[in-house]
């Protein structure tokens, strides 16, 4: 028999807390739990080796890119397997920070020879190498304002993560990105 | 089996004709879906139960493969992975026979390839600059901005940022960057932490400085 109203109160608590069906709700928990789990590596297993959106920033895609407020589709199959050559904007680690991802157009692949501008819109210096083995030669279209082979040198295919060929943001440019030569 | 859960409100009494009527329709309708036999057994009044044969079985196999298929892809590419190691370049902390079972099998893991943080001395997966469906597996000499001294001759150079210099442990059957020059660090794949095949040789990759050089400055 309780002897004061506040151990009543605490009995009648630990007898409510008793009654709350904690098996069922740990049941059903781990079960959302591992569909949502399973869920985000469906997600994650598509946008890594199918295919995955990308949101490029900066001026050195211009005009074929915007500078902000696009959005594209990401092939990630074509550079495992190969198929991406001359003219096709690819997506790439940056040779100078591996936690940066760039947005290029490729000119020139292994064994081909390119020729490019030195000092775009202060010479017409041109220059010319052959590609190595194993390496692609990554410009931007806007040769006046881009970080690209001209600076850093031919880089690895095996930084190649992504092709870009289609547009799906903004609605008035829908489609796919031209493939210039 | 399967178990349907539904009321049917007219069907308080089990075996009125309503009752009955829709049982075989709801049998009819589903046998079009199975290969073996559809029985609806009224085991009580708001559950139906259905006996399937063993093409269900099949279905749910294939499907705990292919969920099974994708937790595992994402474990690999996100946290940790395992590789069989070919080929002589880490003798003798790391060996190679001719069949894959034989050969040391080791644990890589890809916590590294977040900031892409490494120390000297660690172990590293990469893919080969000249061929890319190649990944080789050596050890971290010089990190980016570091100036290191070439083994063979006196010269120093330095790493450029973003990249980095590696070796393999026996230098004279390893094609490295003595060769290749030093690597993007966008071609790491991983770092080697454990060997967990053959058994005498299971335990942690321990990172290492080669004996004989100078340390970076």
């Amino acid at each position: 028999e309780p002897s004061s109203p506040s151990a009543a109160a605490m009995s009648r608590f630990v007898r409510r807390l008793a009654g709350i069906p904690w098996r069922q709700i740990a049941g059903e928990a781990s079960s959302v739990g591992l569909l949502m789990a399973q869920g985000l590596c469906a997600v994650h297993v598509v946008s890594e080796h199918v295919l995955g959106v990308a949101f490029p920033r900066g001026p050195s895609m211009l005009p074929a890119l915007n500078m902000a407020g696009d959005v594209l589709l990401t092939d990630k199959v074509s550079p495992r397997r190969g198929w991406v050559g001359p003219g096709d904007v690819v997506l790439l680690l940056s040779p100078e920070d591996p936690r940066k991802i760039v947005a290029k157009r490729v000119l020139g692949m292994e064994g081909d020879e390119v020729t490019y501008p030195v000092d775009a819109g202060n010479s017409d210096a041109t220059k010319t190498v052959v590609v190595p083995q194993g390496h692609i030669w990554v410009q931007g279209d806007n040769i006046y304002s881009s970080n690209d082979s001209r600076q850093f040198g031919p880089v690895p295919y095996g930084l190649v993560k992504g092709k870009m060929s289609y547009r799906i943001w903004p609605p008035s440019r829908i489609g796919s990105i031209d493939s210039k030569e | 089996s399967l178990r349907l859960h539904g009321t049917e409100e007219d069907c308080s009494d089990r075996t009125s004709s309503q009752c009955i009527r829709f049982r075989a329709q709801f049998t009819a309708f589903l046998q079009c879906f199975c290969t073996s036999e559809v029985q609806i057994l009224p085991v009580c009044s708001d559950r139906i139960v259905l006996i399937m044969g063993a093409r269900s079985q099949l279905w749910s196999i294939a499907k705990m493969s292919v969920t099974g298929g994708v937790i595992g892809v994402t474990i690999s590419d996100r946290y940790v992975t395992v590789v069989a190691i070919k080929g002589h370049s880490m003798h003798p902390t790391m060996t190679a026979t001719d069949s894959a079972l034989r050969g040391d099998i080791v644990l890589a893991e890809k916590a590294c390839l977040d900031q892409y943080k490494f120390s000297r001395g660690d172990v590293i997966l990469f893919k080969c600059p000249s061929n890319h469906k190649e990944v080789f597996v050596k050890r971290l000499i010089g990190l980016p901005g570091e100036w290191i001294q070439l083994p063979a001759s006196s010269e120093i150079i330095k790493v450029p940022q973003g990249h980095c210099w590696v070796e393999g442990d026996n230098a004279a059957r390893s094609w490295d960057s003595r060769s290749f020059g030093p690597i993007p660090l966008g071609l790491i794949n991983g770092r080697v932490t454990h060997i967990i095949w053959p058994p005498s040789k299971i335990g942690r990759v321990e990172r290492k400085w080669p004996e004989d050089r100078i340390p970076p400055f």
